[in-house]
């Protein structure tokens, strides 16, 4: 089966800061049908992030679709708060790039 | 139809300046009330931990200004919370100030001023601490002795009671401490009697003005208007939209959860939200409901920081990609030997970091590419210890020690193994700091005076 990357699929890919301890990841798109496609696709889930990071999936938190803003959103709580010593993203802003790696089955 | 509208500029105030055309439209249309919030944690715990500004005073000065100008020409209520970003008494004081400056070199006719201070002595945080006032929240640990013994500063974060208070004295400015920024934005319409799910959506949806609509844009101003059933959104500035996407998915931005938001008291509920267009601009919200906590319960977020120790740091740079292949044996080398120097029995004065650049030093452990195909990679040498002398000497002596590693497969001779940006170790002008309280306190007054302090005063230009 063919797929498409994420980034072919989605508008927005980021992370930020959701507190102190937390990070959010956001896959946001700009299409109904596209994100209802990649919804159904079961292609993007926590397990599936989790992959993308190479970690376990309990570490990949509230994994869900937001359907009024056409986004699927997962928290990852940080090993150390942000701004403090050995932490090294303040705004948590540059956490998403793994994300670039999910594949969802696509045929035409 | 009755309503209460906002004009929204900024969702922080001061980080950078309101633009003035976006502005400016908003002025001219029937605003009830002008409201900012100047906070965020984003910005790190030196500002809270030190009690330092992270804006420049004009900035700062400048949106206040423009804010104070119009709302008092209209007459009607300005807020502001989390003053100076983090909302602390100094910041309360600093933009007090400021307010009293612009009115005496307006020569404004006399207003109303509310300061409302929400930072909690220590002492009084300890009692509560004792008494099993608070819980924890975003922190996974308990406020310990010794987690109070590295707490420098302390803020609680109000809700819309404390602002209402503030609103019933007859303020027609509130200058107020650290703010949850929705409640900020939702105490008015409350004040004047709108529903409180209503309210609390459009704070939550205007607290960040122009990131809320589509294409975006920062520091221009929107405005949220407030009716019985409903709230919407409009953007000031001609190019953008409130979208009913564009401002669902704002509910997403920056929380953990877009369905649910908790505050002083209960939570907001969006779980039935529904967002439609009204016209291409302009979005409207339906749905939305406050809910009280079940048990009655009014709780508080407390925010605090505190000293971890100076911070010194060295730079160097790896060319060697035979090196780079061998970058964490090397590390942990140094590391070992660094310890033998200084000795063993000091390693728990000091924190000694490696950050590399180019492999792993932004993701660190959830980065999933384990071996770095550059070419070159920075390596930040960071120390942390409460005593500077020692800091100084562990980063110099991982740099020296760094220069003299060795490896499986090394070509260089001993002494040439890092490029160094600097001879000098790098020291920042402020120590480092961490949070320390992410908690929960639990008010069985909302206007509880030992936590939320008051002052009015009148000021006047003439």
């Amino acid at each position: 089966m063919k797929t498409k990357n994420i980034c072919d699929l989605a508008r927005t890919i980021r992370s930020k800061n959701a507190g102190s301890f937390m990070i959010t990841l956001e896959i946001i798109f700009a299409d109904r049908g596209v994100y209802e496609r990649v919804k159904k696709s079961g292609a993007v889930t926590q397990q599936a992030i989790a992959d993308a990071y190479s970690l376990p999936a309990e570490r990949i938190e509230d994994f869900m679709f937001f359907d009024p803003g056409m986004g699927i959103k997962a928290n990852i709580r940080r090993r150390i708060p942000s701004g403090g010593p050995g932490e090294t993203d303040v705004y948590g802003c540059q956490q998403y790039a793994p994300l670039f790696a999910l594949e969802v089955p696509w045929d035409d | 139809m009755r309503k209460v509208s906002l004009l929204v500029s900024t969702g922080n105030l001061g980080d950078n300046i309101i633009e003035e055309g976006s502005f400016y439209e908003g002025v001219k249309r029937d605003i009830d009330f002008f409201g900012a919030d100047a906070g965020t944690a984003d910005a790190g715990p030196t500002f809270l931990g030190a009690d330092m500004p992270h804006n420049p005073y004009e900035w700062e000065r400048h949106d206040l200004e423009i804010m104070l100008v119009e709302s008092r020409k209209k007459k009607v209520p300005m807020i502001v919370g989390s003053c100076s970003t983090t909302g602390t008494d100094r910041g309360v004081n600093l933009y007090a100030d400021i307010i009293r400056t612009v009115a005496k070199e307006r020569k404004m006719e006399p207003f109303t001023m509310a300061l409302i201070y929400s930072q909690i002595p220590m002492d009084t945080l300890r009692s509560r601490v004792r008494s099993g006032g608070t819980e924890v929240l975003g922190a996974a640990f308990p406020l310990t002795d010794e987690v109070l013994d590295n707490t420098t500063n302390v803020t609680a974060s109000m809700g819309i009671e404390q602002i209402v208070h503030a609103l019933a004295k007859g303020a027609d400015v509130i200058i107020a401490g650290r703010s949850c920024d929705d409640t900020l934005l939702a105490a008015y319409p409350v004040f004047k009697g709108f529903d409180r799910g209503v309210s609390l959506h459009m704070g939550k949806a205007a607290e960040c003005a122009s990131l809320v609509c589509w294409p975006q844009k920062v520091k221009e101003s929107i405005i949220g208007t407030v009716y019985d059933d409903c709230f919407t959104i409009e953007p000031m500035h001609p190019d953008q939209q409130a979208t009913p996407h564009s401002v669902a998915a704002h509910s997403m931005y920056e929380r953990t959860n877009p369905f649910v938001q908790a505050l002083p008291g209960g939570i907001l509920d969006m779980h039935e939200s529904v967002y439609e267009a009204q016209t291409d601009r302009i979005c409207r919200v339906t749905g939305s409901r406050f809910v009280p906590s079940p048990d009655g319960s009014y709780k508080v977020k407390l925010e605090g920081a505190g000293e971890a120790g100076h911070r010194v740091y060295h730079l160097v740079g790896v060319r060697d990609t035979r090196a780079i292949a061998h970058m964490d044996q090397i590390l942990a080398d140094t590391r070992k030997k660094v310890s033998q120097i200084i000795g063993a029995h000091r390693d728990g004065l000091y924190e000694l970091l490696f950050h590399v650049y180019g492999a792993n030093a932004v993701m660190q452990e959830i980065e999933p590419v384990k071996q770095t195909l550059s070419h070159e990679v920075a390596v930040v040498i960071e120390v942390i210890s409460k005593d500077v002398e020692l800091a100084t000497s562990v980063a110099k002596c991982a740099k020296f020690r760094f220069f003299y590693m060795s490896y499986p497969g090394q070509m260089n001779s001993s002494g040439g193994s890092v490029a160094l940006l600097t001879d000098e170790p790098l020291f920042p002008k402020n120590k480092a700091y961490r949070w320390t309280v992410d908690h929960l306190l639990t008010l069985s007054d909302p206007l509880d005076p030992e936590i939320f302090r008051y002052t009015f005063e009148t000021v006047s230009g003439k």
